[in-house]
């Protein structure tokens, strides 16, 4: 187990530092000079050039690199030239909405998903799996953005039910906050569990041909037995690997529901650097977002190892 | 209830082997929406781009079936306009994914260890980057448009054929004709051309198709974004960003443009699914 622990923690850890170095070297080819940016085009050079030096971006390149992963170990990402606040700040005020969007989005896909896939796999080729399949197919091909829309035009404007976009702060409102999210949570979890439903009807079709299944079947075990001891926890591998990387999908891609519920998130947050051109708000943002989603990745390897002890061995 | 299993029945099976359904409400799908991508260079009902300020946010009638926009220009001409732009899109960014892909997984599955390990760490760095965030890098760097979403999009497509190329490079690879074709001295190349690839070209011409479905969807969102295409060019995307601010005047422009991507991406997910069926009757099993 040491081992198979060693092996993956190395592997993350080098992912990690490419992934640091690649964000930082596409971001110092940023058309625009940050300094300039700031200052405004009428700016002095003898200005531009102190702001420059301030930021650091006179140093060699490899200096800049070693300087802001020094920060990023000791939880420093600088500060955001635009809104004159630090990165971290930024960020932790951000991933009050997006956290709890990706949190509850995957948890209801899973609420939606198993039950569906699992009722799918035992009624194979019946009507209630030709139902599932069909909900399941179109999940996947609709776009977030277009059901978002949807949900917003029937109940925000036709049905006035719930805010048409705009999030109210946990602290001043906490009915309100969770209001604001219950629209971009159903459109994101809609959307996952389409896969997620596909993924544990396949899986668990798999599972239930085993002998094993027919073996516990056999032996007169209750089928909810079977099915939650057997089929479930046996199908469970493939079923977090998507979860992983659902997760981390939603992490970075839930700026396009952000955006057509003009939620305040990370995502947005990402776009507006962007626009800005604020270098230390970009790469702080990427990274972490990056780095997260590696690390889901990683945590989701580490627990094949955990179900299935076999892994570790190889 | 009983017709209906029959019937469900008969669906099952199968009158010839290739005709699942998948492949055939999905092949249907992907050949109604080629005729639409093809027609919009001859027969679109108005020019997509002339205005008419008069008609402005009609709803579905017989001379704008699917009504029109803002500008009351007709959504069913800009509608069929716009799948040149997600064709595009779909067709190239496939396209990038498979040329380096393709070759960085067989490169990384054929040499030794230290190759395989640097060429996949490379690869699993490129794989950690959300779409999104590598769209709004490459965006940002050289500016929103048609040719940079193409790129955006392909750069995610490149480590997933790369990783499902050396996967199913290495189980072939193992494989008593790749060690006959050595033992009768082929070159590398020669083995890999003639022995590997053409073996493992299915599960590629899977990937391809749902990747193509992936790629539009992508597309859709990188323009809803204001990251993709820029207006006045139609795309399925930016027309239902636009649509967006006027759906309580009318809610038609939000619901075409939609259901258009709805329809191609199904079309392509089906026919994928029907061609893994076809060409891996294992997996036809769990379908």
């Amino acid at each position: 187990m040491f081992g198979y622990l060693t092996r993956k923690f190395t592997a993350l850890v080098l992912t990690l530092i490419l992934v640091s170095l690649a964000i930082f070297l596409v971001l110092r080819f940023l058309p625009g000079d940050p300094a300039q940016l700031v200052l405004g085009i009428n700016a002095s050079p003898e200005s531009l050039a102190q702001l420059r030096s301030e930021l650091g971006l006179n140093e060699p390149l490899h200096v800049q690199y070693l300087n802001w992963m020094k920060g990023l170990l000791t939880g420093n990402l600088g500060d955001s030239i635009f809104y004159e606040k630090s990165v971290g700040s930024l960020i932790a005020s951000r991933l009050a909405v997006t956290l709890p969007l990706t949190f509850l989005a995957t948890l209801l896909s899973i609420i939606i998903a198993l039950p569906l896939g699992i009722l799918a796999a035992i009624n194979h080729r019946q009507p209630g799996d030709f139902g599932i399949i069909v909900f399941s197919q179109l999940g996947i091909s609709v776009p977030a953005f277009w059901l978002g829309i949807l949900g917003l035009l029937l109940f925000s404007v036709k049905l006035n039910l719930l805010p048409s976009g705009g999030f109210i702060e946990w602290g001043a409102n906490p009915l309100g906050a969770i209001r604001s999210l219950t629209l971009p949570v159903v459109t994101l979890a809609i959307i996952q569990s389409a896969a997620l439903t596909r993924m544990t009807r396949s899986s668990a079709l798999d599972v239930l041909s085993q002998d094993y299944v027919t073996a516990a079947r056999g032996r007169g075990l209750p089928e909810v037995r079977v099915l939650s001891k057997h089929v479930l926890s046996n199908s469970l591998i493939s079923i977090i690997t998507l979860i992983g990387l659902q997760v981390g999908q939603l992490l970075a891609g839930a700026v396009i529901v952000e955006s057509v519920f003009h939620l305040p998130g990370l995502g947005r947050l990402l776009i507006l650097a962007v626009e800005q051109r604020d270098l230390q708000l970009v790469q702080g943002i990427v990274t972490i977002l990056v780095g997260a989603i590696i690390t889901i990745n990683y945590l989701v390897d580490l627990t094949y190892g955990i179900l299935d002890p076999r892994i570790r061995l190889t | 209830m009983k017709k209906f299993k029959a019937r469900l029945g008969k669906i099952s099976t199968y009158p010839k082997k290739w005709a699942t359904p998948h492949l055939l409400v999905g092949g249907a799908i992907v050949l109604l929406v080629l005729a639409t991508f093809v027609s919009s260079y001859y027969l679109t009902p108005y020019p997509p781009s002339s205005m008419d300020i008069g008609s402005r946010l009609l709803p579905p009638s017989p001379n704008h079936p699917f009504g029109t926009d803002q500008f009351g220009r007709d959504v069913l001409s800009r509608v069929m306009v716009g799948s040149r732009n997600s064709f595009a899109v779909g067709v190239i960014a496939v396209g990038i994914g498979i040329a380096i892909g393709v070759p960085a997984g067989s490169l990384a599955a054929f040499s030794g260890r230290f190759t395989d390990t640097s060429v996949m760490r490379i690869i699993d760095a490129l794989y950690g980057f959300p779409p999104v965030i590598t769209a709004v890098l490459i965006t940002s760097l050289f500016g929103p448009g048609l040719v940079n979403s193409m790129i955006a999009i392909g750069l995610f497509n490149i480590p997933i054929f790369a990783r499902l190329t050396r996967g199913n490079f290495l189980s072939i690879k193992e494989r008593q004709f790749v060690e006959a074709a050595k033992a009768s001295g082929r070159s590398d190349f020669s083995i890999i051309t003639r022995h590997v690839l053409p073996n493992i070209s299915s599960p590629i011409l899977v990937q391809a198709s749902t990747q193509f479905a992936l790629a539009i969807l992508a597309e859709a969102a990188l323009s809803y974004l204001g990251l993709g295409i820029q207006p006045p060019n139609p795309s399925w995307g930016l027309m239902l960003k636009q649509a967006q601010s006027f759906m309580g005047l009318s809610p038609w422009p939000a619901i075409f443009p939609g259901l258009a991507i709805v329809i191609t991406v199904l079309g392509f997910n089906l026919a994928g699914d029907g061609l893994r069926d076809l060409l891996d009757p294992r997996l036809a099993r769990l379908s």
